[in-house]
């Protein structure tokens, strides 16, 4: 009778040859670059002048020792000026450390206002936040216009 | 033929030679013709959106032939929508780009009709709207809305259109968004492009180079929303309601797979291209975009580059080294 190459002595031949295939491809498409870290949630609120602002960008930049290794985490805030953090996933918060705090209003998505611009750079900020484990709700930030 | 199953053959029934097809001969003609069909079908296909695309860029093109005109005639590149009052827009009306390089496409007979003195949603200019200019429109769009309203943006109020309003696909990238690279993207003076709101900007300013940086981008579709490929009728549009209008530019944002999030960077939101009309560079063209740069010439880009190469072609002063390896 016939026998099919997978019935025979041959079959583990064969086996072996799809699973070296097939190895490298799977190496080659988990993710690039460094690990994603365990992350917590995160969420606040920003006010401008006592006064929820609406859909700016909140940006926390790590300034751990290892921040080169950690993407920034984003997010923009509702019509209560409220946000939560998005790391890697959706909404997902933020690893644990230390974070610089900038607050970016961007004239062509309908900012409500023009926010001054020292809360866009980390340098000039001067809002800091640890995150730490488990939930994370932050005091608001509370935004004035610089004084003359 | 007929002849031989005549009366006066009487042996004809069973003599006679088979003529015509059988079952079987008919059976295989058709499933050769077929098969050759479907072998045919995605060539003309595809023959097809290579033609749109070409037409796309040659529309592209004179666009950024009149821009240059503009250039010419005024030493700055018009702004994607003047809001306030300056040295070129006296009356501090709201007005739009396509508006100002109508007389540089063959359209002087619009421009004279057109009055800078007033906001592009009074009339006489809103119903200048209503007329189709083919300039403005990639043939790959498919299925046009009929524009009959539009939702209010401060401080226009909310439109009615007498005429259906004809919408453009072309529209003005005024930069990137400071989600894009929160550090390198965080003001005005690094993450702008060339036509932005109420700018005057000449080719000496574009100093990451013309031929490395965008003007105009494709943003097809509008104002119907579309995600993906899907068209989104239930989602609102305040923005790109049609050719005449000074609200429709944009900065790069960054869109996730589906289109369904933006502006939150570079992991979250890493698609720079085709994930969604709602201000974001979008086209109907398979596997990319069309481009025009502030040198004059139209460029498509594949749609799998990633975010921050692209965003660095969006500006004209952040010093990013441009690879060509990227696009």
């Amino acid at each position: 009778m016939h026998q099919t190459p997978f019935t025979t002595g041959r079959f583990p031949v064969a086996l072996l040859a799809l699973v070296a295939v097939l190895l490298p491809s799977l190496a080659c498409s988990s993710r690039q670059g460094p690990p994603r870290k365990p992350t917590h949630p995160v969420e606040g609120r920003v006010l401008f002048e006592g006064k929820p602002v609406h859909n700016v960008l909140v940006v926390f930049h790590p300034t751990g020792p290892d921040a080169a290794d950690q993407p920034q985490s984003t997010a923009r805030t509702d019509h209560e000026g409220r946000f939560k953090l998005s790391t890697y996933d959706l909404y997902d918060g933020a690893p644990v450390g230390k974070y610089a705090v900038t607050i970016t209003a961007e004239e062509d998505q309908g900012s409500i206002g023009e926010l001054p611009g020292i809360y866009a750079s980390p340098q000039t900020s001067g809002i800091t936040v640890e995150v730490r484990e488990g939930m994370n709700s932050l005091a608001p930030f509370q935004l004035r216009r610089p004084e003359q | 033929m007929l002849a031989a199953t005549g009366p006066l053959s009487p042996g004809a029934e069973i003599n006679r030679k088979p003529s015509g097809f059988t079952l079987l001969e008919l059976l295989v003609v058709i499933s050769v013709i077929s098969v050759l069909m479907a072998l045919l079908l995605p060539a003309v296909q595809k023959v097809r959106s290579a033609a749109d695309r070409m037409r796309c860029q040659n529309n592209m093109r004179q666009v950024g032939i009149a821009l240059h005109h503009y250039h010419n005639d005024y030493q700055a590149f018009p702004a994607s929508g003047w809001t306030t009052a300056g040295p070129r827009n006296p009356a501090g009306k709201f007005v739009g780009w396509r508006a100002l390089i109508t007389p540089y496409i063959e359209q002087d007979n619009i421009r004279g009709l057109y009055d800078t003195n007033l906001h592009w949603w009074e009339e006489p200019n809103l119903s200048l709207s209503a007329h189709a200019i083919r300039l403005f429109w990639c043939p790959a769009t498919p299925d046009r809305p009929v524009v009959l309203s539009a939702v209010p943006k401060p401080p226009r109020p909310a439109i009615t259109f007498a005429r259906p309003a004809q919408g453009t696909d072309y529209e003005a990238i005024m930069g990137v968004a400071a989600s894009v690279d929160p550090v390198r993207y965080a003001t005005a003076a690094t993450n702008r492009s060339v036509m932005f709101r109420n700018s005057v900007i000449n080719l000496l300013q574009i100093y990451d180079g013309a031929s490395n940086t965008i003007m105009v981008v494709e943003c097809s579709g509008r104002p119907l929303v579309y995600r993906g490929r899907v068209a989104r009728p239930d989602l609102p549009n305040d923005q790109g309601i049609c050719w005449i209008d000074s609200e429709g530019g944009f900065s790069l944002d960054g869109s996730n797979q589906d289109g369904s999030l933006q502006g939150l960077g570079p992991v979250l939101t890493p698609k720079a291209i085709n994930a969604t009309n709602e201000n974001e560079p979008y086209s109907f063209h398979t596997g990319g975009a069309n481009f025009l740069f502030a040198d004059g010439s139209v460029r498509f880009i594949r749609e799998n580059i990633e975010l921050r190469p692209f965003a660095a072609l969006c500006t004209r002063n952040a010093g990013e080294i441009v690879d060509l390896n990227d696009f």
